[in-house]
């Protein structure tokens, strides 16, 4: 994973729970394989945004996101979206865990005068945020160490596979 | 420095002193998975390629989140799901014993146990004195697989409770209180702690609606000491030996502390769209409804059909309304029945349902269609939750719900509890 990411941004309101991002009853067996459509992505909440929503896009979340049932669906389906990264004003836990487990990066921070449809570039490692269509410089909290070494593998499933075992900061005892 | 409830049970397991902020790899003692996320954590069982065949008998899939399925296609896949698990030597609890954190209490969970669940309500657990953590799939797959997982100690805020409830008020009005109060996500990565003098008062079932409501503040999980309440129950469900006391250092250090008095606590609800929306009932009160239900993990037990059948008995609902009764468990179901409970709830119009989540989470067994209003008795109420997206959901305590199925329209408890 790359530390430095650039992509236009989505916005996206507070609150919004992982069935809202994931509509079980649309998505359905879809989610039987992975790597179905994206199509209904926020469809009921935000209709008409996964049509918007292209590969190497980003979103930035209000307080909350993902809050809700622990359905890795949710994570799944923004990540099969093209989705590169998800940044929020903060992050229901399990989402938060899902995401990483996924490969998928997410990160914490105020958006403030960012716009649907602005460039940003974001360091995932300062917390560096340019806003390259306004000229704004804002921050996010940088990925936390535990994290780093499975975002690096691309998620929990190639780290396990790669170390044999979890090791996040420290020996098992 | 002194440890709180969490960081003791999270230093007891991995031997060593932990304190919140610490990065953990923690061992696990069981995991729970429901036919809702079980497909997925499957496939990651399968991606890991570390299978250990037969060998995940600290593993347990409970159907009860489409129990009995609902469609042919829900079928298969539980047949598929079923045979998978016995494959992999992971446990099976079928469709119709109830749901996974009910039978949890009931059957396995223990004081100072860490368990790892593929569903947001295994905190429940914590109100015997377990680490009970709601993770995703592939975090479930590596506590399977690997029987540890990682996690960052949790700090934790202190609820402190006083006072005691009045006739037709219970912890569920409570904790909706305090939902409404911190937030969907302000115990966000928090453990919620409980003490002070009302909780020991409080019988065993009132605490498990602690824990599991500690899942809509945000929270990592909701935990509580064990005392004589917890022994009994365990004696209770043929279990005494799994009964241990766990409770925090005297010095424990809480990022918060918050004090709850439950002496005039009223009747309070959800309303639609967002469970932390929190008001009075009375403030709603009048609002006619189509559907009641009484059940979930967070409020199907015995002593909540209990406090619905005070009020139900010798009476029947509006006739307009349906009244869904869904048992959290069989044994509940049972226990119900020989208490007479559930005969006085059927007399009075109500609907049996079968054990298990229900219409809770939407597709089965009592789903809400185009502009219903629901009031249920469960944690959740986001638009689409039960069915349509543009159906009502209250939430709200049994006794409300009951009151509520009797007018067919949103009532307080207070006004037809037995006594008042």
């Amino acid at each position: 994973m790359a530390h430095e990411l650039r992509g236009r941004v989505w916005l996206l309101p507070d609150d919004i729970e992982t069935a809202q991002i994931c509509p079980l009853h649309l998505v359905g067996e879809a989610m039987a394989t992975e790597d179905g459509s994206a199509e209904h992505l926020f469809a009921e909440i935000l209709p008409g945004l996964a049509k918007k929503i292209q590969p190497g896009d980003i979103l930035w979340a209000g307080e909350g996101f993902g809050h809700g049932s622990s359905r890795e669906d949710a994570a799944l389906l923004i990540r099969r979206a093209g989705v590169r990264l998800v940044l929020a004003m903060s992050f229901a836990r399990i989402f938060y865990r899902n995401a990483i487990n996924l490969g998928l990066p997410v990160a914490v921070g105020d958006p403030r005068d960012t716009r649907d449809g602005d460039e940003i570039q974001v360091n995932l490692v300062t917390g560096e945020v340019r806003n390259l269509s306004r000229d704004l410089k804002l921050r996010v909290e940088p990925l936390p160490d535990a994290v780093r070494p499975i975002l690096a593998e691309g998620g929990l499933i190639p780290y396990v596979r790669s170390k044999g075992r979890l090791s996040a900061g420290g020996s098992r005892t | 420095m002194g440890r709180t409830l969490i960081e003791r049970v999270l230093s007891e397991k991995t031997g060593r002193r932990v304190h919140a902020g610490d990065t953990i790899v923690a061992p696990v003692d069981q995991v729970l998975l429901q036919d809702g996320t079980a497909p997925r954590v499957f496939d990651r069982l399968e991606q890991l390629e570390t299978l250990d065949e037969g060998s995940h008998g600290h593993a347990m899939l409970f159907v009860d989140h489409a129990s009995p399925a609902s469609t042919p296609i829900m079928a298969t896949r539980q047949s598929r799901l079923l045979r998978r698990a016995r494959e992999l030597g992971v446990a099976v609890s079928p469709a119709g014993n109830g749901i996974s954190h009910q039978l949890m209490v009931e059957n396995i969970a223990a004081p100072g146990q860490i368990i790892v669940g593929a569903d947001s309500h295994t905190c429940t657990a914590g109100a015997l004195g377990a680490v009970a953590l709601g993770m995703g799939s592939t975090d479930v797959a590596c506590a399977i697989a690997l029987r540890e997982t990682w996690l960052q100690v949790p700090e934790s805020i202190l609820v402190v409770l006083s006072g005691e409830l009045e006739p037709g008020v219970s912890v569920k009005d409570l904790m909706l209180g305090l939902v409404g109060t911190l937030g969907a996500t302000g115990a966000n990565y928090m453990s919620l702690e409980f003490a002070g003098d009302a909780l020991v008062t409080l019988d065993q079932e009132s605490r498990f609606v602690l824990a599991n409501l500690a899942a809509e503040v945000g929270a990592k999980t909701g935990i509580m000491p064990t005392d004589d309440t917890t022994r009994e129950y365990f004696a209770n469900h043929s279990r005494p030996g799994a009964f241990s006391i766990v409770q925090p250092d005297a010095d424990a250090k809480y990022a918060r502390r918050l004090k709850l008095s439950l002496t005039k606590q009223e009747p309070m609800l959800s309303r639609p769209g967002h469970h932390d929306d929190v008001a009075l009932v009375t403030d709603e009160a009048g609002v006619a409804v189509d559907q009641v239900v009484i059940g979930s993990c967070t409020n199907g037990r015995l002593s909540d059909f209990a406090a619905a059948a005070a009020i139900l008995k010798g009476r029947e609902i509006y006739p307009d309304t349906t009244l869904l009764i869904v048992p959290a468990s069989r044994r509940v179901m049972e226990d119900a029945a020989s208490a007479g409970y559930l005969k006085t709830l059927l007399d009075a119009g109500g609907t049996l349902v079968a054990p298990g989540c229900g219409p809770c989470v939407g597709i089965h067994q009592g789903v809400l269609g185009a502009n219903q209003v629901c009031f249920a008795t469960q944690s959740r109420n986001f638009p689409g939750r039960m069915g349509d997206p543009t159906a009502r959901i209250y939430l709200g305590s049994p006794a409300t719900a009951a009151a509520t199925a009797l007018h067919g329209r949103i009532s307080d408890p207070r006004e037809v509890v037995d006594g008042a």
